[in-house]
Parts: structure tokens; C-alpha cells; sequence
């Protein structure tokens, strides 16, 4: 098994003619490596992770994840590979009519997974995520951090390789920011291997990991942040 | 916990209740004028097989056959092939029964003219095809002591042509009707779709694949189907209840007891079974418009 979970080489995304939202982008990402993409607005982090995640299709370059080309996997690989890597999304995509246990358990749904199976596995992340008690109430009686920890919990039911995060405290208050990164870091820990787009410099910096910087859809650096310590 | 399509389904049928109502009426709707288009024709053809009057048609002898010769005519036309009867009307009974229709205002030049031959009044058995008629004309034609064979089938030829042209056109009607409650059914669900595009994305997210996707669809044309179509079933049983009533106190006389009878179970199995295909078909729509839309 290769050390490298993901491979991008001369990755790029134009939406139109001189309009790139991502150019020659090249990088890796070992197993069980923690890292941020970051960037300003418009810098392509949202297309980088939608490119990882199979939502849209690269118009030059190589994306390798697990040894599997994204770039060029047909139409009906798409909901198999996904079942494969998490995604957790900044407005966290919950179903308003479904609870937070059918919520969690949807990916494995999906799968047609033993119901007993189901209910083991969605009762254990939401422990991990600290809302065992909260398994049959709707999403629209929880707060906005209990909603992101409840889309975190469906995107890592499904024991995923890659769990990508698109600016998955954007929407938080500092301290829920800061229980939703630690979160992410017990994942990691876990042997998940995590990219998360942000642009929070602050959190960055408590939680020291790769860095990798887009600007103008190109990578402007590749560093480590900084030492202060997040746990 | 987990979402099977049924569950899925039911649970839109809460939420979008009216949306749903609509298409059930429609499915209920088309079946209503498709089972009142049967119940019709078969009520129809029943009284029309039951009063219909037997085809006679008249076979004229030549002149100067012996009584011999006209028994072993009668014989062999009897011995036809849908054949019921054979009646000898010699030329004066024939005179006379003009006589009688015309109340014996030209007795006389009538009596003396040899306009009239020898006939037998033959008649056919219920409902015998043109096809019938003309083989059976034919055979008699063919006999040495038949001067000419009259069915007057022509009235008969166009009024099956004219019965056969309204049924074209009333199944064609209905085939019409039938697209255009796919078609409106497919709308709605159209409309349902749309309301479910969140879910739908999500769901795709979360690794959903289009079968997973398009079950819930199927399953509410299907239970929209059934409901539309046992609706309809117990409106047009209720209906059909009614009319034989009516017609009962009526006509039961001329009719019979069972002067207005409901569809068979054939016939209402197959209703029933055309309800939930429209439903059903409603809902393939849908998914390939998902489908199309997906791949774009």
C-alpha cells in the first residue's frame, strides 16, 4: 500500500476561457496526515476539495486518491467512491425532516447496511462527538456547533479514508470553532487522514499542521503552522 | 434509524400532502372516464347481443319448381352452416302479405302480375359475422333452384363500419386521455422533485446512487396508483349499483334482471392495474428527467 493517500499533479479547473479557478496544482497527502488548505476568497479551496470529492471533474491534471483516478472515474463510480471519503460542508447539508440518528446514519443507509449495524455505528459517533443524547431530536432544535458536530458524525460513519472539510467553522463562534477543530484532531488521531479548507489564520495556528496556501487557484506555499499548542 | 424507500415516501405523503392529493385524483380521475368507457361498451353489447333481432335475408326460387324440388331446396339451406331457419312463402302469400301491408288498394294488378316468385324467408343465427352472411349467401346462390339472395347486408356492413369507427375513436380518446394524466401526473411529480432537491443533493453526497435516489419516487406512484385506481373502482361499483337500479325499475322488463352489470375482474383487475402503471409511469418520468439532469 502506497504511503500516499492522495496525489494531485498538474490539477487544474477552468469554468471558462481565461477563467481558472484552480492552475497546475500539485501535491500529496500521506496516510493519516493532518492538513489545511487556505486561502482568501476565490483562492480555489472550495474547488480543490469539490475536485477531491468528485463533485466536479479537474479539466487538466491527475488527482490519485487510494490509487484511484478522480479525474477520470465514470459517472457511476461517483456514489461508491464517495461512500469512501467524508465531506463535512460549511451550511452542514442536514435534512431538516430527518432526526439527528437518520441524519448520521444516511451514509450508511445508502450502503444498505444491517439495521442493527447502523445503529451501533451512529450510536458510537455521536458519543464521539458529544451528542449521544441528542440522537432523536431534529436538527432544527440544536445550535449551530451541535449542527456541524452532527454533519462531522455523518461524514466519519462511514469510516472514511479522507474526511474533507470545507471551512467547517465558518460559521461558528470561536469557542465552538475551537471544539470542532479538536474534534477533527480526535479523528485524526483515529488514522483519518483530514484536509480542511479554511481561512481562519487563528485556528491554524493553535492547531499547528501543514499548510498548504492557494492564491489565484495556484499554491503559493507549502508550510508547517505555527507551535502554539490547540489541546 | 433507517430510511427504507417506503418509509421515505410516507413521509413525503405527510409533507406534501396536497401535491400528492392531486395526482391520486388524476390517477382516480382517468380511471373514472376509462372503466365508465367499458362499463359502457360491455352494458351495451350485452342488451344490443340480448335485443338484437335475427339477420333474415329472402331467397327467391325460380318459376315453375315442384314441390320436390322446393323441399330439397329447403333441405340443404337448412343444412347451412349458420343457417336457423328456412320459411317457404309461395308467390300468392307473398302477394297477399303485400296485399295486407298496402291495405288491398291494388289487389287486383298485383294479383295478376307476375312480379313475384317463390321465396323463403331464411334466417341466421345471432350475430353472425358479414363473413357468415356471404358464405351462406353464396352456397344458396349456387343451388339450381335459386333465382337471387337478398340479406340487405349493406345497412348490416355499414353499421358494423360505423360501430367499429367509434370504437377506434373512443380508444384512441383514450389513449389521449390516458398520456395526459401520465403527463400531469409526471408534473406534479415534477413539482415534488423539485421540492426535494436539497434531499436529493444530499443524499447524491452521501454516496446515494440513482436507484437509492428514485425507489422513494416509485414507491409513491405506486401507492398513489393504488389508491387512485381503488378509488375509482369503488366509485364506478357504487355507479354501476345505481344504474342497474334504474334500469332495473325502467326497462327490466324489456332487459331482464341483469340489465346493467359491473366490469368483470379481468376487466377491473385490469383497470386497476392501468392506474398504478400511469402512477408508475409518472414516476419514470421523473427519474429520467433526475437522470438527465444528473448528467448534464
Amino acid at each position: 500500500m502506497s504511503a500516499k493517500l492522495v496525489r494531485l499533479y498538474g490539477v487544474g479547473k477552468q469554468y471558462a476561457p481565461k477563467r481558472f479557478a484552480l492552475k497546475d496544482v500539485t501535491f500529496d497527502l500521506d496516510r493519516g496526515e493532518f492538513a489545511f488548505v487556505t486561502g482568501v476568497n476565490g483562492s480555489g479551496k472550495t474547488t480543490l476539495l469539490k475536485l477531491l470529492f468528485a463533485m466536479e471533474r479537474a479539466t487538466a491534471g491527475t488527482i490519485m486518491v487510494n490509487n484511484r483516478d478522480v479525474s477520470t472515474l465514470p459517472k457511476g463510480g461517483v456514489p461508491q467512491y464517495r461512500r469512501e471519503v467524508g465531506y463535512v460542508f460549511q451550511d452542514f447539508k442536514l435534512l431538516a425532516d430527518l432526526t439527528v440518528s437518520e441524519n448520521v446514519g444516511l451514509p450508511l443507509d445508502v450502503r444498505k447496511m444491517r439495521r442493527e449495524e447502523i445503529e451501533f455505528r451512529v450510536r458510537g459517533v455521536l458519543s464521539l462527538v458529544g451528542l449521544a443524547e441528542r440522537g432523536a431530536d431534529y436538527p432544527s432544535a440544536l445550535s449551530g456547533g451541535e449542527q456541524q458536530r452532527v454533519a462531522i458524525a455523518r461524514s466519519i460513519v462511514g469510516k472514511p479514508m479522507l474526511l474533507l472539510a470545507d471551512e467547517p467553522t465558518g460559521n461558528l463562534d470561536a469557542r465552538n470553532a475551537r471544539e470542532i477543530m479538536t474534534l477533527f484532531r480526535e479523528i485524526h488521531e483515529m488514522g483519518t487522514t483530514v484536509l480542511i479548507a479554511t481561512h481562519d489564520e487563528a485556528l491554524m495556528e493553535e492547531f499547528p499542521a501543514r499548510v498548504i496556501e492557494l492564491a489565484h487557484g495556484a499554491i503559493s506555499s507549502d508550510r508547517q503552522s505555527g507551535t502554539g499548542g490547540g489541546r | 434509524m433507517t430510511m427504507s424507500p417506503l418509509k421515505r415516501s410516507l413521509k413525503d405523503f405527510r409533507r406534501h400532502p396536497w401535491l400528492h392529493l392531486v395526482s391520486v385524483a388524476t390517477v382516480t380521475l382517468a380511471l373514472l372516464i376509462l372503466g365508465s368507457f367499458l362499463l359502457f361498451t360491455r352494458n351495451i353489447e350485452e342488451i344490443a347481443e340480448r335485443t338484437s333481432p335475427e339477420i333474415t335475408g329472402t331467397v327467391y326460387l325460380r318459376d315453375g319448381m315442384s314441390e320436390g324440388s322446393i323441399e330439397g331446396a329447403r333441405a340443404r339451406i337448412l343444412a347451412l352452416d349458420g343457417v336457423s331457419a328456412a320459411v317457404f312463402k309461395s308467390r300468392a302469400k307473398v302477394v297477399a302479405d303485400l296485399e295486407g301491408i298496402l291495405g288491398g288498394a291494388s289487389s287486383g294488378s298485383l294479383r295478376d302480375a307476375e312480379l313475384f316468385p317463390d321465396v323463403f324467408e331464411v334466417g341466421l343465427k345471432a350475430g353472425s359475422s358479414p363473413i357468415v352472411i356471404k358464405a351462406v349467401s353464396d352456397a344458396m346462390k349456387s343451388f339450381a333452384e335459386v333465382a337471387d339472395v337478398d340479406f340487405s347486408d349493406d345497412w348490416l356492413a355499414h353499421y358494423r363500419r360505423l360501430r367499429r369507427g367509434l370504437e377506434i375513436v373512443g380508444w384512441v380518446l383514450l389513449i389521449g386521455l390516458l398520456v395526459g394524466c401520465s403527463f400531469i401526473i409526471a408534473n406534479f411529480m415534477g413539482m415534488r422533485h423539485q421540492s426535494r432537491r436539497a434531499e436529493i443533493d444530499v443524499v447524491r453526497l452521501m454516496g446515494g446512487s440513482n436507484g437509492y435516489v428514485f425507489r422513494p419516487f416509485l414507491w409513491e406512484g405506486i401507492l398513489e396508483g393504488v389508491l387512485g385506481s381503488g378509488v375509482a373502482l369503488c366509485i364506478l361499483y357504487m355507479g354501476t349499483s345505481l344504474l342497474a337500479t334504474v334500469v332495473k325499475v325502467s326497462w327490466g322488463g324489456l332487459l331482464g334482471d341483469r340489465a346493467w352489470t359491473f366490469l368483470t375482474a379481468p376487466q377491473a383487475s385490469l383497470l386497476f392495474a392501468v392506474g398504478v402503471a400511469m402512477a408508475v409511469a409518472g414516476s419514470l418520468t421523473v427519474f429520467l428527467r433526475f437522470h438527465s439532469e444528473s448528467a448534464r
